[in-house]
Order: C-alpha cells, then structure tokens, then sequence
C-alpha cells in the first residue's frame, strides 16, 4: 500500500485530483516562509500565521456545531477564557508558559463546561441562545473585573516572537496536528454518531446511544481545541483585549469562516478561516484600501455573498467539483 | 511569479483572493525592493483613524512631511509618509505596526493615542531597532517602566507629546490651585477614566491637592463603558465638590454634560476630556459643553504657546474644511515629531538606526526644539523618565481651555496665566 492510498484510506476516499490539491496546499503552505518572500508573496506569512490561529478556532467550533447541529454563538467566551487566563495568570502571578498553558486550556474547559452541562440535554434553540448570552455575559464580566482584566483596553502578555518565520511555524505546526487529531476522531465511529445526533438524534437515541454523553465529548474536544487557539492568540499579539478576543463578533466570524470553508468538513474550516483572515487583513484594508467601517461592511458582504452562493461552502464545492472531474476521468480510462 | 506558483495561488484562495494577492504581493514586492537602503526616508505614523483625534493628526504628520520635502527632504533624500490607522485597538496595532516595519520598511514610528497601543507596540519596535517617537499617548510606563528600567533596550522610544501623565497629574493639581484662587473651589472630586494613562491621577493627583491645602471629596475611578452618567454626577454632587475634575480620553461625555448643564448641577466640569478637544464639540453637544474645560498641548490652537503655535494651526485650516477643524492635542505632537526626527537624523547623518542606535539616541538627546507645543527637549538616560518631554512653562506648558459663548461657542486658553487670552467662567448657575 503507498502513502497515498494509507493517507486516503485513513482520512477519506480522496481521488488523486483531490489528494493532489490537499498535497500542493500542504506544501506550499509548510514551505511558505521560504518561497513567499522571494515571489514578491512576503506579506502573506504574518496574516496566515494569524490565519492558523483561526482555522484552529474554526475547527474547534466544528467538531462540536458543525457536526452535531448544536449551532454555538459563543465560542469566543471559550478562547477568550483562555487567552485571559494566560494574560491573567502571568501578570498577577507571574507563572511561566509551563503552567500558564495548561491551566488557560482548563479555563476554556471549564467555561465550556458551564455552557454544555445545563443546555446539551435540551432540544431547539435553547443551546445556540445559552451560549450566545454566554458570551455576552463573559464580555461584561472582563468589565466587571476591570482591573484584573484591564477592562476596555485588556493587558498585555510575552509576545512568543517578533520573527515571522518562526510565528508562522509557531502557529502552523499545531494548526496540523489539530486539524489531524481532529479529522480522526471525526471520521472515526464518534462523527459518525455525531452526524447522526444531527440528523435524527431520537433515533441515535432510540438505537440506545447516549446522545448526551457523545455531545459532552464532542464539545470537549472543542474547548480543549478553543483553549490551545486562545493561548496562541495571546501570545501572538503580547496582548489580550475584549475586542480581539471576546465580542461576540469574533463568535460569528468563528462560524462564517467554517461555513465558507464548509461545515462538518474540519479541513474546510481551515480554508474558510484563510480566505476570511487574507480579506479582513490584508487584501481589504491593504490591497483595496478599505478603512475603518468601509472594510467591515465589504467584509461581511463578501462573507454573505459565499454563504449564499456557495451555501455548502467554498472549499467543499472545490473539494467535490475535483471529486467529480476525477470520477469522469475515470470512467473515461475505463 | 511562476505559472506554478499563480496556479497554487488560485487553488488555495480563489479568484477574488488570487486578485487581491497578486496586488498585495506586487505591493510587498515593491516595499521589499523600494526600502532600506534606497533614497527614500519613510516616516510611519499610527493614529486611531476613526476619531477626530486621528485624523488630525495624520494630517498634521503629512503636513510636517510635505514641508520637509519642500525643504530639500531628509539629508537630500524625499521623506514619505507611511500612515496606518490603529483603530485605537492594541491587536489591530500589532498588525499595522509588522506590516510597516517589516512590509513598508519604514525608518522611523511617529503615533499612537491610546496608551497600551503604544505599550503594545514598544517590544516589537525595540525588538526590530526601529526608532519609537510618541506623539499623543501619555502613560509613564512607556517611558519609565522601559528606558527606564532597560534602557540599552528601550533607548529607541522618546515622548515628543504630550507630557506624561505623571506631570500631567502635578499640572492639574496647580490648575485646581488656580481654580480655587480664581473662584473659591476648594473641594476636588477626582474621576478619571479607567485606563492606562490615567493612573497617576488616582495615584498622585489626591495628595498633590492635599499638598495645596485643597479638599478631594472624591476619588473614584470611571469605568470606560459607562452610559448613564446620573450615578456618577449624583456621586459627586453627593460629595459636596465644587469641582469634578475629570480625566477621560476614551468615554465620550457629550450625554453626562448635557445632563448636568439641564439639571444645573452644583460644581464646575474641568480637567481633560479629549473629545472636548475637537473644535466640533460645541455642535456635538448641542452646546451643552458650555463652560467645560479640557487641558490640551499646543493649546488646541487657541493660543501663542509658541510663536509657531497660531501659523500651524491656521494652515490646517486652511486646507482642511472639514472635522476637525484644528489638529487638536496629537495633531501637534505628530507635527512636531517629524520636524525634530529631521533634525537628529541631520545631526546623526544616517536614518538607518539599527546601524549606527547611539548616533541617533544622542542626536535626540540633543533636541532642543521651538515646536507648535512647546520648547522639546527630552530628559536624558539617568533620568525616571528616560527620552520624555520635559514639562513646564519653559518647555511642554500644560495650557487648559474653556469653552465660552463668544463667537456662538468657542474654546478660550483660561491657564496658565502666562499664556492665557481670557479669564476662566464661572457656570452662570454657580455665581
């Protein structure tokens, strides 16, 4: 057995058309830093390595909403958690990574574990409108506690480097190794039985599995994922703010950049999160000069275009378009 | 671009993107190409773009380098200004400042308003051996907590404007000295905002009052977000102030002073309130900021702090219509920052720092520079507050303004006497 077919076997039924694509983005992007710079593409390291934080975002809202269907509106409570916990942690006691890490990953944990316990036994919106006021209350706590928090304007962290070389594998090697962990446990039995909580959960209930305890693991995984972005996120910027990290637009971006990409897919979040992060940073306000409220509003209608147009997302399409090419050729040979 | 390279390009980001890309690399390209070494000096300028503090000051900076240029630019070669705006949000910042470093290439950062933009910024500039020249935010820890405490790391940051906050809080305790000589107000509520650069004024203003034999009745901090001021005026009408001496840069305000002007409450609104500095505050207000009054550098442009002070400020005028119609407090920092980055780069005779730091540094070092704002010149190495701007009326005066009604509502310098053009006014339901 090749690689190739190991690979394909393991994580989908790829044709070469699709495994080409998924080896030449995977190469180039693991390469980027060398070739970038020297095509003239050298802006493009700084925003993808951000772009890396929020595909590792994008995933981890996946696993749980887009598998499942229990749709979070506040998943930026969870990586906010955490990047405050870091932010908190190593200014007020001054703890090393060593410990900050781990402990801000418990963080989210535990405010996702507020939102999942009292609302993943309910059906309907109940769970989308906990973890939406979840988030609201989350942000006015950062006010609250102001100066824990330094409320409006956030604290500062030990940014992890200023060489955007090394920020770019800071970001990418995890961005990899979650999206794989992730793609295993969502092709293995679990998304399978996640898959099916969303289509017809009585009757993944009524074959007596329980429903609840997948959720709780689903959405574990989810704020252990959340967690490891929110460090990350902290350290990227050496500071941490609500605006940044916590409002409840950054819950949205989370989602559209999943469903651009396409939902219940985890490698397409990551292109969601790469097409959504170059046009917020770099193309709109750069390439096109879009300032201030200008840039937001093309933003989104940009976001709201895709989502429409390519209502199963964009990468997903891609992804079945080359599947369908490689199927007529196929047919072709034979 | 190799046709290999454009297809993987397509592939991952889609038209649109792939658009947008080759114009953003063909731009990275070109700054790559275009910096460093080549006979271009290119200033960078961070200001939150969104308020009129911004604005005026990126048009202050352009205007500073439009002059250097007509005057033979910088060492003979052409000065361009990099300006980006900060959104006035430390992440958004850290974003604008690694693509002008490291994307634009520029020599030198001018800007920043908001105090932990600069504090969030300073690292990376140390870090990348970019010159830091602060030109609107306040807090001493830029200063002391850095130079101050590393000085071989932080030697690259000074404080054209304005002075810091620690300064700031004496400067307000002798306005309150004034206030009290001039009206009888002896008793303070002290109510800055929450935030960074206002913590010398809960730290030090309370006891510098208490020095000059006048009252704090109140000391309480605001939090950012308030939106129903009727608690906080209650708190200090409650008090028995006669004076709530506020510092906001980052609450609005226009609400709480038309609260208070309705209902007549019994003390006066003064301090700083940076949005009081915009000339379009009175219509803002519905000129419910009649007899506020705001402490701004280069005295918003209402007054000869320096002999340069009024021609500045009637050349923005002219050329920019609308708001704001002043460069207020920053747009005179920046101002000055490009001219004085000038003249120590002349002094230095190079602009590339990271080759030659202690030329530069001592080249600052030796500023002594009639500004719009003041006579810069900065406290040296030994000094608690490393490359700030020194205070007082021989150098950065701390002028207050009043608005009055004269001209259908306009700002009055009030303070120091020595500069002032009108007496303060009393609220008329105070007299």
């Amino acid at each position: 057995m090749t690689l190739q077919d190991h690979i394909t076997r393991r994580f989908s039924e790829a044709n070469r058309y699709q495994f080409g694509l998924l080896a030449i983005l995977f190469v180039s992007l693991s390469t980027l830093p060398l070739w970038a710079p020297i095509t003239g593409f050298g802006g493009l390291i700084y925003p993808l390595a951000l772009a890396n934080i929020w595909a590792i975002f994008a995933m981890g809202w996946d696993i749980i909403s887009g598998y499942t269907g229990y749709i979070s509106f506040g998943h930026s409570a969870l990586s906010g958690a955490a990047a405050y916990a870091t932010a908190m942690l190593a200014t007020h006691l001054e703890l090393p990574l060593a410990a900050t890490f781990p402990l801000s990953v418990v963080a989210a944990l535990i405010v996702g574990m507020l939102f999942a316990l009292p609302s993943l036994r309910l059906r309907g919106p109940y769970f989308s409108l906990l973890t939406l006021v979840g988030a609201l209350l989350f942000y006015r706590l950062l006010f609250v506690f102001n100066e824990y928090t330094g409320g409006e304007l956030g604290m500062s962290v030990e940014a992890i480097t200023y060489d955007t070389t090394v920020l770019y594998y800071y970001t990418f090697v995890p961005m990899v190794f979650i999206a794989l962990g992730l793609l295993y446990v969502s092709r293995s039995n679990v998304g399978v039985v996640l898959v099916a909580i969303r289509e017809n959960e009585p009757a993944v209930e009524s074959a007596g599995i329980d429903t609840t305890k997948f959720k709780l693991w689903a959405f574990t995984l989810s704020a252990v994922t959340m967690g490891v972005g929110g460090v990350m996120l902290a350290h990227f910027y050496g500071s941490v703010d609500p605006t940044t990290m916590v409002i409840l637009d950054r819950s949205i971006e989370m989602i559209v950049m999943a469903v651009i990409g396409g939902m219940s897919s985890i490698l397409g979040p990551i292109g969601g999160a790469y097409v959504f992060i170059l046009l917020r940073d770099t193309i709109l306000p750069g390439t096109l000069g879009l300032g201030g409220t200008q840039r937001w509003f093309a933003l989104w209608a940009v976001a709201l275009g895709l989502i429409v147009f390519a209502r199963e997302g964009v990468f997903r399409k891609l992804w079945h378009g080359l599947g369908e090419q490689g199927s007529e050729n196929e047919s072709e040979t034979e | 671009m190799s046709e290999h390279t454009a297809r993987i390009a397509r592939r991952s980001i889609g038209r649109r993107g792939f658009l947008g890309t080759v114009g953003t690399g063909a731009a990275a390209l070109a700054g790559c190409l275009g910096g460093g070494d080549d006979d271009v000096v290119r200033i960078g300028h961070l200001a939150p773009r969104e308020l009129d503090m911004g604005i005026g000051a990126t048009r202050s900076a352009e205007m500073a380098v439009e002059e250097v240029n007509d005057d033979g630019g910088i060492m003979d070669r052409d000065v361009e200004l990099v300006a980006e705006d900060s959104a006035g949000v430390p992440s958004e910042a850290s974003t604008k400042a690694q693509e002008m470093v490291q994307q634009e290439d520029i020599d030198v950062m001018i800007g920043t308003f908001v105090s932990e933009v600069a504090l969030g910024i300073i690292d990376f500039l140390a870090d990348q051996q970019v010159p830091f020249i602060v030109s609107g935010s306040a807090s001493p820890e830029i200063t002391r907590d850095h130079a101050g405490q590393d000085y071989e790391q932080y030697r690259n940051v000074f404080r054209v404007n304005s002075i810091n906050t620690n300064f700031q809080a004496e400067a307000l305790a002798d306005y309150a000295e004034f206030l009290a000589d001039e009206h009888g107000w002896n008793s303070f509520a002290v109510t800055p905002e929450n935030a960074a650069w206002t913590q010398p004024f809960s730290e030090i203003l309370p006891a510098q009052l208490e020095e000059r034999g006048l009252e704090v009745a109140l000391d309480a901090r605001i939090a950012r977000d308030t939106d129903d001021f009727t608690p906080v005026l209650d708190q200090v009408e409650a008090s028995g102030a006669d004076v709530m001496l506020k510092t906001f840069a980052h609450i609005p305000g226009p609400g709480m002073l038309s609260t208070w002007r309705q209902n007549e409450y019994p003390f006066a609104q003064e301090g700083i309130n940076v949005a009081s500095m915009s000339p379009q505050f009175w219509d803002d207000t519905g000129g419910g900021c009649l007899y506020e009054t705001t402490a701004e550098s280069g005295a918003g442009g209402t007054a000869t702090v320096t002999e340069k002070t009024i021609p500045f400020t009637d050349d923005y005028q002219e050329r920019y219509e609308d708001r704001p119609t002043a460069p207020m407090y920053m747009g005179f920092g920046s101002y000055d920052a490009v001219h004085i980055y000038r003249e120590a780069v002349e002094r230095a005779g190079t602009a590339d720092y990271a080759e030659d730091p202690d030329a530069f540094v001592d080249a600052m070092l030796e500023t002594d520079h009639v500004g719009t704002a003041g006579r810069i010149q900065f406290f040296g190495s030994d000094h608690e507050f490393p490359h700030d701007v020194k205070p007082g009326l021989d150098f950065a005066p701390f002028p207050v303004q009043q608005w009055q009604e004269s001209g259908g509502g306009e700002k009055v310098c009030t303070f120091p006497r020595e500069i002032a053009t009108d007496d303060h006014v009393m609220p008329e339901w105070l007299a």
